[in-house]
């Protein structure tokens, strides 16, 4: 009961912060089952989403919901459009069966346009059960787009908590790589170790080889590295 | 001189470019299947991408005088999509055995995972099975680690190493792969990778034995000259015409031509009145037909 109590609260204050059509919209959206059930409505629904908060975006609603990154700074405030989806996903999940979560959430991953699938990363975290969407996680990090990569690479606490060492260092090897701060990577301080040390000692060694610049990022992750390590 | 660009992804590039790498002397090319930027959700769109490799990207090759040449594989990238991988590596066999389908590839590690690894050794096996060399692509982060793995799975499977092309190498990897008997490639990038200066000294500090150069020109900032720019630039610095000769003509030659069906005789003589399944490459202008 109290979670229902909480989701209610939550609404409430989503709600409140927008205009009074797109206020309609969400309200119905969340309350209509039968939309909710179909892939191909709920598909659409949570396409529309930028259009329908257009106004309410444009009026300078906003939400503050903060992670705290390796240099102790505040993230970026959430955007009122992915809080929105996120809402939306929590939704499609409670009117699926579990059986059907990870699917129905990697076809819309899958099929979205860049800001869709911004939002299904940025909403990874908050979702029930959250180790069930790794894959979907994971396949993410394969992005060409900055955008989507930053969704998930950057103040999104998905990754430190659920992937595999690997791709956790890979995640943080391709943040280099591409000039996504490093900074931005939550638990980057608890999740790094002797290997990930090695992969950047070594692209640092490649860089040089090379005759290029080695990136300002490298000496902060191997320093985060050294910092646990007793060697 | 006649240039071989052994790496080159046509089918994001334009007629221009054919005009320019034809007019620079780029006689021969060599389309590996890769990736096009963002995941392949379907195993159909491989299956369309590789008869459009074999089709229509060979034809537009070939109004513009190039020899146009491929290779089948499913990329590293894509195999860590386990529910497509399976679907094409059952392609695979069928396109394998194409004319024009010069080695499988490009295969090898991105990320380094078990699924990569899994698809890399099974299409090593399909490389014994239909009697082809092998493109390998190493991957771009933790690259020295990946082209060691990549060097110790052929070991392990006892695949010739005079059958592997281990491609965008530079100055950290090429060593393991020459003293490993592998051919060794290189991709002159604009800004990654590799550039024409590094690749000089390379070749000045590494010979030309199995060195073989490309652009992998793709849908990113890239150049599909790069192989006569190298070529170049080889010559300004002093390397010996015969070696150039040899990292851009003869090596890549001799490597694809393992696999029995580099069929080089006849160069194509330009005929832009041809049509494919009734398309051509102009737009109202006059057909260049060259006697």
């Amino acid at each position: 009961l109290s979670t229902l109590i909480n989701d209610q609260v939550a609404d409430d204050a989503l709600l409140a912060m927008l205009d009074p059509q797109a206020r309609t919209w969400l309200a119905q959206t969340l309350g209509d089952a039968a939309l909710l059930g179909s892939e191909t409505r709920f598909r659409v629904a949570y396409a529309q989403a930028t259009r329908k908060l257009a106004r309410s975006v444009d009026a300078g609603a906003t939400t503050r919901e903060q992670t705290v990154d390796l240099a102790g700074t505040n993230a970026p405030e959430d955007d009122l459009v992915e809080r929105v989806r996120r809402r939306l996903l929590g939704a499609l999940l409670a009117h699926t069966p579990a059986a059907e979560h990870e699917a129905r959430l990697s076809s819309l991953y899958r099929s979205g346009e860049q800001r869709e699938q911004v939002g299904v990363l940025r909403a990874l975290a908050h979702l029930e059960r959250p180790e069930r969407f790794v894959t979907l996680a994971i396949e993410a990090c394969r992005t060409n787009s900055l955008v989507v990569f930053g969704a998930i690479a950057h103040d999104n606490p998905y990754p430190a908590t659920h992937f595999p060492e690997l791709h956790f260092n890979q995640l943080v090897l391709k943040s280099i790589f591409v000039g996504l701060s490093v900074v931005r990577i939550v638990g980057l301080r608890e999740r790094a170790g002797v290997e990930l040390a090695r992969m950047v000692r070594e692209y640092a060694s490649e860089r040089s080889a090379a005759g290029r610049s080695v990136p300002e990022d490298v000496q902060r992750v191997l320093t985060v590295c050294s910092s646990l390590d007793p060697r | 001189m006649r240039l071989f660009d052994p790496h080159i992804h046509m089918t994001s590039r334009t007629t221009d470019d054919y005009e320019a790498m034809a007019r620079e002397g780029i006689a021969a090319i060599v389309e590996p299947a890769f990736w096009l930027g963002q995941p392949r959700t379907h195993v159909g769109s491989f299956e369309d991408y590789f008869l459009s490799l074999l089709g229509w990207e060979r034809f537009r090759a070939s109004q513009f005088g190039i020899r146009h040449f491929c290779t089948m594989g499913l990329n590293p990238k894509e195999a860590n999509d386990s529910k497509v991988a399976a679907g094409v590596l059952e392609l695979l066999p069928l396109y394998l055995e194409k004319d024009g389908v010069v080695a499988v590839g490009e295969i090898g590690y991105d990320d380094m995972t078990a699924a990569e690894e899994k698809v890399l050794v099974a299409q090593l096996e399909l490389a014994r099975e239909h009697a082809l060399p092998v493109l390998i692509h190493t991957p771009h982060r933790d690259k020295k680690r990946g082209t060691e793995r990549t060097l110790s799975v052929l070991a392990d499977l006892a695949f010739p190493p005079a059958l592997a092309l281990v491609d965008h190498n530079n100055e950290e990897t090429i060593r393991q792969v020459l003293d490993a008997g592998c051919w060794a490639g290189h991709s002159i990038y604009p800004a990654t990778k590799m550039d024409e200066r590094r690749m000089v000294d390379i070749v000045k500090q590494f010979g030309h034995e199995r060195v073989i150069i490309n652009s992998a020109a793709d849908w990113g900032v890239s150049d599909p000259l790069k192989v006569p720019k190298t070529a170049k630039l080889m010559r300004e610095s002093g390397i010996a015409e015969s070696a150039i000769e040899t990292i851009c003509w003869d090596n890549p030659v001799a490597f694809f031509a393992q696999s029995g069906r580099l069929d080089l005789d006849d160069a194509p003589k330009v005929d832009q009145r041809a049509l494919f399944e009734g398309n051509s490459v102009l737009r109202g202008q006059t057909p260049r037909v060259d006697g």
